[in-house]
């Protein structure tokens, strides 16, 4: 699977590229020894009210829109019978134009349905997506609405649990109840200011420009200033493509 | 010819009504001609002493450190304006701007005033405070014990250095440099992180008195502030416009920024086992908003590219030095050099 940022796989490979930096390992010698050293990540402000499927990159939802194509015009039908009533008010509610004069009901059906589907917002999917649908999403989409489903808290914050001691990254995951966990640190901005971290943007200077909120001993923090820069580098040196 | 009006309708001739220095000097005219001692009259001691005598003796300890540092800071402020700023301010520079001068005349008093109401709350509300007021600065003497032990004396030394400096070469890079430790280093990351403990101390000891001047004394610290980072952003607009003695004032900036920004570590003297941190004022809270003014006010104001990885960095060694250091040691050695030099003056003073 590609490395979507956010999401678990992401989280893997940034665990598994801070656990082999030498200048992460070096400086952080002794972090989280004898204290606890494990970082949390918020993301918050997730866009996902806003997002709707059809927002997503192509190579995310080209196969679902493909299968749906591909279904048999009995198939097709079935598929829209038992849509949930949510689904229907969007394909009710869906402008028409652009359907072709020359094609059938059955084809510019399609047509509205696929136009229906996009203007799902990704917050929506859990109430407008139905079992049959979801036969047909498959592959990193399946997996980034799971995802979606079972970590994002309050509509828009996921939380990542690193456990970070002494040099090493032992795991790094995802935390559906945060309230169940109590890091050392916790560091906290809104989606986009992550984005730009992860694009490169200093850690340190996120941090004292407010953009990042830090939260725990901020004097260990202090001394261990190169280990804090590193995690912020390694973040930018992880390849990423934006879920949104 | 007359020039531009006021918001109220102004015009004058010699000085310029529409300068950004007339305006300050003029909400200095409103705003800080506050009177210490009518304030002291008007909400009175009696308030403060008793919640003072109420304090358990660390707490006491942690707002007579605090306090201490403001003290010292102010007189040194006080003493640089008065001797330095004001011939800094009409220095050729900055264009024979007659409106910053006026400026300087009330920034100095209200420098003063400061002092003033230090100096009288501590003696009233927290009784003798034995500040080796007859070894200060201005008579040749030292510091309070805990200033010197600490690195701020060091600051405010250099602060008179540089400033000294600036005020007889009146050279734009020096007056860069003083400007910066004075308004951006003192003023702005000292003072402030004074004001951000002062308030937060508020909640556990609610000093009526001393949180109504400090209200007074951030305002005018507030102007001031604006005083330093318009003149440092006119100093550096002249560097980017090309002018050659202009050339290496945002480097001279950035350079005493590096220099002295460990002193915000000495902070951790209030907050380490000398005195622990009884009144939950946080040194960790205190730090991260040092922190931000840091980026506020050197990368935001004044659009300069320092680099946060060399401040966090001094800043640590500094704060590592602090950890080190037994500072009621410090505080004790001190004391008992000056009250040696006490001693040899009183004898040669006939024995005072």
């Amino acid at each position: 699977m590609v490395d979507w940022f956010p999401s678990e796989e992401w989280l893997e490979s940034y665990r598994r590229n801070l656990a082999e930096d030498d200048a992460y390992a070096a400086a952080s010698e002794g972090w989280g020894v004898e204290f606890d050293g494990d970082f949390c990540f918020v993301l918050t402000h997730l866009p996902l009210e806003e997002t709707t499927l059809g927002d997503l990159p192509d190579a995310l939802t080209a196969e679902l829109f493909d299968r749906i194509d591909a279904l048999s015009a009995d198939e097709f039908d079935r598929l829209r019978e038992t849509a949930t009533p949510a689904f229907d008010e969007r394909f009710a509610a869906v402008d028409g134009t652009g359907e072709s004069e020359g094609a059938d009901e059955e084809e510019n059906e399609r047509v509205r349905f696929r136009r229906a589907l996009s203007t799902v917002a990704l917050a929506d999917v859990p109430t407008v997506v139905w079992p049959a649908l979801e036969t047909h999403i498959r592959g990193d989409l399946e997996s980034l609405l799971a995802q979606l489903e079972a970590y994002v808290v309050d509509g828009s914050t996921v939380y990542a649990h690193l456990s970070l001691e002494d040099g090493d990254c032992e795991r790094a995951e995802l935390v559906a109840d945060p309230s169940a966990r109590d890091p050392g640190f916790e560091l906290e901005a809104p989606y986009e200011t992550w984005t730009e971290l992860v694009a490169g943007a200093d850690v340190i200077e996120s941090v004292m420009s407010n953009e990042m909120e830090l939260d725990g001993d901020v004097t260990r923090v202090l001394h261990y200033g190169d280990a804090a820069a590193a995690m912020g580098d390694v973040a930018g040196e992880t390849d990423a493509r934006y879920l949104f | 010819m007359p020039q531009d009006t006021t918001q109220s309708g102004f015009q004058a001739e010699r000085i310029d009504t529409s300068s950004k220095w007339y305006d300050l000097f003029q909400k200095g005219v409103e705003l800080g001609t506050w009177n210490v001692e009518k304030l002291f009259d008007e909400v009175g001691f009696e308030e403060d002493r008793e919640i003072w005598s109420s304090l358990e003796p660390g707490e006491q300890k942690q707002i007579r450190y605090l306090l201490s540092g403001f003290l010292d800071g102010e007189f040194a402020v006080g003493e640089d304006a008065s001797h330095h700023l004001q011939r800094i301010a009409g220095a050729p520079c900055f264009d024979d701007n007659e409106e910053m001068e006026m400026y300087m005349t009330m920034f100095t008093l209200t420098e003063h005033k400061h002092t003033q109401f230090l100096d009288v709350y501590m003696h009233e509300v927290m009784g003798e405070q034995d500040v080796f007021a007859d070894l200060n600065p201005k008579r040749g003497g030292a510091r309070i014990p805990i200033v010197q032990a600490t690195g701020l004396g060091e600051i405010f030394d250099r602060q008179g250095q540089l400033t000294a400096r600036a005020a007889h070469s009146r050279d734009p890079v020096d007056i860069a440099k003083a400007l910066t430790v004075y308004h951006m280093i003192v003023e702005g990351l000292l003072a402030r992180g004074g004001f951000y403990s002062i308030n937060k101390l508020s909640q556990n000891a609610p000093l009526p008195l001393l949180n109504h001047g400090f209200k007074f004394i951030s305002t005018d610290e507030g102007r001031h502030m604006t005083h330093g980072v318009e003149a440092l952003s006119e100093l550096i607009a002249k560097e980017r416009a090309g002018e050659p003695e202009f050339q290496g004032v945002s480097q001279a900036i950035v350079d005493v920024l590096y220099e002295n920004v460990p002193a915000v570590a000495d902070f951790g003297y209030m907050f380490t086992d000398a005195v622990d941190d009884p009144l939950e004022i946080n040194f960790n809270d205190l730090l991260l908003r040092v922190g931000h003014l840091i980026d506020g006010q050197f990368n935001e104001a004044l659009d300069l590219d320092m680099d946060h990885r060399t401040v966090v960095g001094r800043v640590a060694d500094r704060h590592q030095e602090c950890l080190e250091k037994d500072i009621d040691d410090a505080v004790r050695t001190y004391r008992d050099l000056y009250q040696r030099k006490r001693g040899v003056e009183a004898a040669a003073d006939g024995g005072r």
